[in-house]
């Protein structure tokens, strides 16, 4: 047998399994494949209270409710497509944040809770 | 759809400009294609590309020019010019003498030797691959802490300089400082694939460029053996050396150092399990045939091994110790003889070509990170720790597998009685395996103070080709016929029963240790939210500000800092609980900010180090962080949450 075939198959093999592998670790690197969404203050280091649902998951309605301190003083419902992002706008100048913490709890349909806060 | 095959056509383009082109050319200008088969031809160039890559890289970064997929592509294809011109040339020469048309003839195999071989590769490509499947995806701490350097040379076009700033006595973050863990050649060739390719660092490509490196490198094994056992065993030698493909290919397939280190990123090993046994088979055919072009190519892996792993350079200078002890010590009456032969292999051009460009480079051009006083204290002196004070011979034969190991102890001494198959080549056996036995299990005779288990895992190798050796020796023996009568000394169907044991023997053990090595625990996810996480960071912070991450209970955290690109320790790092408590003079800032952050001694290294972002995992260390006021908890998802502290 001409021992040229035994490298040019070993090629073959192993492009065939990377090729696989790229197209797993695409799928696997997909977010919109993880059932997770993730909540954050669109701004981290000011006193800005905006903050935006970021949705991979099958949900599409999320629950947000603003506590300042422990008492709901507004909520809202937002729809959110899968991988997309909402930002939720929160008017913070009529309130007085002295000394408060501002809570922003965002529950999905299957009521699991996130939470982000600032102090001030 | 049609991104993912043009990203994966420009991926494999470019591994293949990277891995195997200039390589390919160099084995043509040395006529070496004409002393080799096409398998060694191939497992060569792929080889000598890594070292070819790396040296153009390393003169492009040296010099004004940046380094970009230009510069790159650029000086690979002048490279492969010169050669091709150098090679067209000499071809023309009709007085140049080309091939080892004495040797053994190397161009073709038995349809049924070739047929074995591609079964045995078709297995350890498909076993690898499912194991792989779970692992593709970037996690793992040493390939992020690889990749970071890679990337560096990729954005910034210029080699990288290898430092880091710790945390100081005075809980600020100090001035860079140099490292030694790193050297250039586990960089450059990922970085040049992903400038050619325009390919991401968080992606399968890494791991991709590892698989490919260590199926080439079991290739440097077989023929390895091949040339070990080609003179001795002539109608065995393939045999043996399939046999040991068997061993280390299908077998065994993901314990140490196998697929656990590609999906581990413990790039050095992998390069260095490449160059050890291609130096190998240069320097046993180069002093076998007493060709000083070989010794040249011995040299030239010899090099590059420098160039890329500090450990197994370090093994590979044991390794050439023992082998020529051993050879003083079975040919010792015609020692001196053999060493006039050996100065006048030496003193050839192509060989002082090869050490002259070797000591320029290594004095004049660049010197390998590891090259100080401090490194070599690390490396050498009385073992240090108790991971460091050698193996039992119970933990050598779990690393080297049971059965291989229970093959390969008979088989070393029948080490010491085959003359047969050429003096030098059993020097090399017996050098290659008692150098590796004695550092695993006996450091402290060597002064090796390097942990045991990274050593013991170069001992697979040649106690693979070992235990093939035996096994197909034992059933030769079986085989051997009466002269008198024609028949076998042992009945056919007893042969065949004790093939089967011994088949059934070793398959089973390889094929256990496989299975209770597969990884069922997909990090993706965990480490997919991560990167979102450290993603938003990169977004909302600057340069002044500094981030804290914890290495225990997030994912993937080691690739954190490809996000930033602002340090090898940026962000900062809570490391393992053990190392503070190992050493208390190590920094304790990293565990306390996360541990205790309402502690006064984090809030000295809060205040110090000017962090103001911590990441953890909130199943775990939420809590703390919580009750404090000055701390706002900014991003939320289920494996990250982000904390920012408001009084820096």
């Amino acid at each position: 047998m001409n021992s040229k075939l035994i490298p040019i198959s070993i090629m073959g093999m192993l492009l065939a399994s990377f090729i696989f592998l790229s197209a797993f670790e695409t799928i696997q690197g997909d977010m919109s494949n993880k059932n997770i969404w993730m909540l954050y203050f669109s701004s981290p280091k000011d006193n800005s209270l905006d903050f935006i649902i970021e949705n991979n998951s099958q949900n599409k309605i999320f629950h947000w409710q603003i506590l300042l301190d422990k008492i709901v003083v507004t909520e809202g419902d937002s729809s959110v497509s899968l991988g997309d992002k909402k930002t939720i706008t929160v008017p913070n100048d009529d309130i007085d944040l002295s000394n408060r913490k501002i809570t922003i709890v965002v529950s999905d349909v299957n009521n699991n809770k996130k939470e982000i806060y600032k102090h001030f | 759809m049609s991104s993912f095959i043009y990203s994966q056509i420009l991926l494999y383009v470019s591994m293949g400009i990277v891995l195997f082109i200039p390589g390919y050319f160099l084995v043509l200008a040395t006529f070496l294609n004409k002393k080799m088969s096409p398998i060694e031809t191939f497992v060569v160039s792929f080889g000598s590309s890594i070292i070819i890559t790396d040296l153009i890289i390393i003169l492009i970064g040296k010099s004004p020019l940046p380094i970009t997929s230009a510069s790159i592509l650029g000086m690979i294809l002048f490279f492969s010019l010169a050669c091709l011109a150098i090679y067209l040339f000499r071809k023309k020469r009709k007085n140049e003498i080309i091939g080892n048309k004495q040797g053994i003839s190397h161009d073709r195999f038995p349809i049924k030797s070739a047929a074995m071989i591609l079964l045995i590769v078709f297995l350890t490509i498909f076993i690898r691959t499912i194991y792989f499947k779970d692992t593709i995806f970037p996690t793992t701490t040493d390939l992020g802490h690889h990749m970071y350097w890679s990337k560096q040379i990729a954005i910034t076009g210029d080699l990288p300089q290898y430092e880091k700033a710790d945390i100081g006595q005075d809980f600020t973050i100090g001035e860079p400082q140099p490292i030694a863990d790193f050297i250039i050649g586990e960089h450059l060739i990922f970085a040049a694939i992903s400038i050619i390719s325009g390919a991401e660092f968080i992606s399968a490509f890494p791991g991709l460029v590892l698989f490919l490196i260590q199926i080439i490198s079991l290739l440097a094994i077989f023929i390895l053996t091949r040339e070990i056992f080609k003179k001795a065993e002539h109608r065995y030698g393939d045999t043996i050396a399939i046999t040991t493909l068997f061993l280390i290919g299908p077998l065994y397939a993901f314990a140490t150092p196998q697929a656990k280190f590609v999906s581990g990123g413990v790039i050095g090993n992998i390069i260095g399990n490449l160059f050890i046994p291609l130096a190998i088979y240069f320097y046993v055919r180069a002093f076998s045939e007493k060709k000083s072009s070989l010794l040249a190519w011995a040299l030239f892996f010899s090099f590059g091994l420098a160039y890329t792993h500090h450990l197994s350079t370090f093994v590979f200078i044991f390794i050439a110790f023992f082998s020529l002890i051993s050879f003083a010590a079975l040919n010792f009456r015609t020692v001196f003889s053999e060493a006039r032969r050996l100065l006048r292999l030496i003193i050839s051009p192509s060989v002082l070509t090869v050490i002259a460009a070797g000591i320029i480079f290594t004095f004049f051009v660049y010197t390998p990170s590891y090259f100080n006083q401090e490194a070599i204290d690390t490396a050498v002196g009385t073992p240090s720790k108790s991971t460091r004070t050698g193996l039992t011979l119970g933990q050598l034969k779990t690393t080297a597998g049971e059965a291989r190991f229970a093959f390969a102890v008979a088989g070393i001494i029948m080490l010491f009685f085959v003359r047969k198959i050429g003096k030098y080549r059993q020097a090399f056996m017996i050098g290659w395996i008692a150098a590796l036995a004695l550092m695993s299990l006996r450091p402290d005779w060597l002064f090796v103070d390097i942990p045991s288990n990274r050593i013991a895992s170069y001992v697979v190798f040649p106690i693979a080709i070992i235990a093939a050796c035996m096994l197909v020796h034992i059933f030769i023996l079986f085989r051997n016929k009466n002269e008198n009568t024609n028949k076998n000394y042992i009945g056919p169907v007893f042969i065949l029963i004790t093939f089967f044991a011994f088949m059934m023997f070793v398959s089973a053990d390889g094929f256990n240790d496989n299975a209770n090595s597969l990884n069922t625990d997909n990090s993706a996810n965990k480490a997919l939210q991560t990167y979102a996480a450290a993603q938003y960071l990169a977004e909302h912070s600057g340069s002044d500000d500094i981030i804290l991450k914890d290495h225990n209970y997030l994912s993937g955290d080691t690739w954190i800092k490809l996000f930033f690109m602002r340090g090898y320790n940026y962000p900062l790092s809570r490391g393992y609980f053990k190392r503070y408590e190992d050493s208390p003079s190590r920094e304790q800032c990293t565990n306390l900010m996360i541990s205790a952050p309402s502690s006064p001694e984090a809030n000295k290294c809060f205040i110090g180090t000017k962090t103001n972002f911590t990441m953890i995992n909130p199943k775990i260390d939420s809590g703390q962080f919580n009750k404090l006021d000055n701390f706002w908890q900014v991003y939320s998802s289920d494996e990250v949450g982000i904390y920012y502290r408001k009084d820096n």
